[in-house]
């Protein structure tokens, strides 16, 4: 449905900064998080995606069609919230939901006085004098009733007042649910990230380090600790070298990125037992330098 | 009902469910014929993605431990305790397995293992 294919995207200011993706794909079902720090190219490939940057070479595409070029076709149904890209403060909500209306191909009015009403967005007021909550709201409110697909959100949900948050993640998730679109939602907010995402892209620097559900990441991602079973016996783990793991020997605590029930045969062979600990997937993010 | 999970703890969200609801139901928290909460419901209670609470229902489902209608939602189902015992029995033997692996790699004889656990059955400290 969607397809990231040998793109690369160097852009003409960042210095060594190049975004460099040979190939992803996704079905568009569920919540995709996008992770990474600031400066891993979270931004510049969810624009690239929706179509507002040109890649230096390569394509995203959505459903066939290049997002880039065939920008025109794809616009409502691959939408991208982003703080980057703000509302006209001097606009009025009703003016803009008169502007969208009238340029989306599809438009879904129940929706719309459904979100009117639950959100209770002032549709009086500029925009500029509204609340970042409200604007949030407005926001989700224009890409959701044109008929997305995909709901591309960068960063939106960051800082919003508890009653935003929960209106925005409970609508998100219903539609999510009844499959009306998908989202990829770049965030930096891993307890956010660890509740509500299905999928999970880890950026570093340009590059895509993992990519896969979120249940497969952290089954994968584990935090042991080691016990010898014979006190006199030091747990010597140098038989693993190569293996994507780190071993802090004063704490006997193993932290790996490829658990699994091979390792926990080979770690069970020297004579040790292990429990698995809570790992946090800021934790496990932290471990990728991102 | 009460349902308790960890996003932190190293089993996945949807597991944790899982285990949550097999356990009320053995410990006869739950009852056969008993409704569970709507997936929607729960996700929201939880404050989690409705697609995880789906997956654990879909997969209790799947062990023959709840059963889910249109329109009616999700029940536990009649044999619901039988199928757990089942799967628990499975799981004991499993972890037997391992432990045994472990103790014929630390070269321990089985003449020492049998003993042992006869001494286990019998109730008496080893």
């Amino acid at each position: 449905m969607f397809r990231v294919h040998q793109l690369t995207y160097i852009p003409s200011d960042k210095g060594s900064f190049r975004l460099e993706i040979p190939e992803f794909t996704w079905d568009g079902r569920g919540v995709l998080a996008l992770v990474g720090s600031n400066g891993s190219g979270k931004s510049t490939l969810m624009s690239l995606i929706a179509g507002l940057k040109k890649p230096t070479t390569g394509t995203c595409t959505f459903a066939g069609y290049n997002t880039f070029f065939s920008y025109d076709k794809v616009k409502f149904n691959l939408p991208l919230i982003s703080w980057d890209i703000p509302l006209s403060p001097q606009l009025k909500p009703k003016s803009y939901l008169k502007l969208v209306r009238d340029l989306a191909s599809k438009w879904n009015h129940e929706l719309e006085n459904r979100l009117l009403d639950e959100f209770s967005i002032p549709t009086d007021q500029n925009i500029g004098s509204l609340s970042r909550g409200e604007q949030a709201k407005v926001k989700i409110l224009l890409a959701s009733c044109s008929s997305p697909e995909i709901l591309l959100i960068d960063e939106l949900t960051s800082d919003l007042d508890t009653d935003s948050r929960k209106k925005i993640f409970n609508f998100l998730d219903e539609q999510v649910f009844s499959e009306t679109f998908g989202i990829i939602w770049a965030s930096n907010v891993m307890t956010d990230v660890e509740k509500y995402a299905t999928h999970i892209a880890v950026l570093n620097k340009g590059k895509l380090v993992a990519s896969e559900t979120l249940d497969d990441f952290k089954v994968r991602h584990q935090k042991i600790a080691l016990h010898s079973i014979s006190p006199e016996r030091k747990i010597d783990l140098s038989f693993l070298r190569g293996e994507k793991l780190s071993w802090d020997g004063q704490n006997g605590l193993l932290s790996t990125k490829e658990f699994s029930k091979d390792l926990e045969k080979k770690l069970l062979a020297e004579g040790v037992t292990l429990s698995l600990l809570p790992y946090s997937l800021a934790e496990i993010i932290n471990e990728y330098g991102v | 009902m009460q349902i308790k999970i960890d996003p932190h703890a190293p089993l996945p969200i949807y597991a944790q469910i899982m285990t949550e609801i097999t356990s009320h139901i053995a410990h006869k928290f739950l009852s056969c014929g008993e409704t569970l909460p709507s997936v929607r419901q729960l996700a929201v209670q939880l404050e989690i993605n409705s697609l995880t609470v789906q997956k654990a229902y879909k997969m209790l489902e799947n062990e023959g431990i709840i059963v889910i209608r249109k329109g009616v939602g999700a029940t536990v189902s009649d044999h619901a305790l039988t199928k757990i015992k089942e799967n628990l029995g499975s799981d004991i033997f499993k972890e037997l397995g391992g432990v045994l692996q472990k103790a014929k790699n630390l070269g321990v004889p089985r003449k020492e293992i049998l003993a042992f656990l006869d001494t286990l059955w019998e109730g008496k400290e080893p």
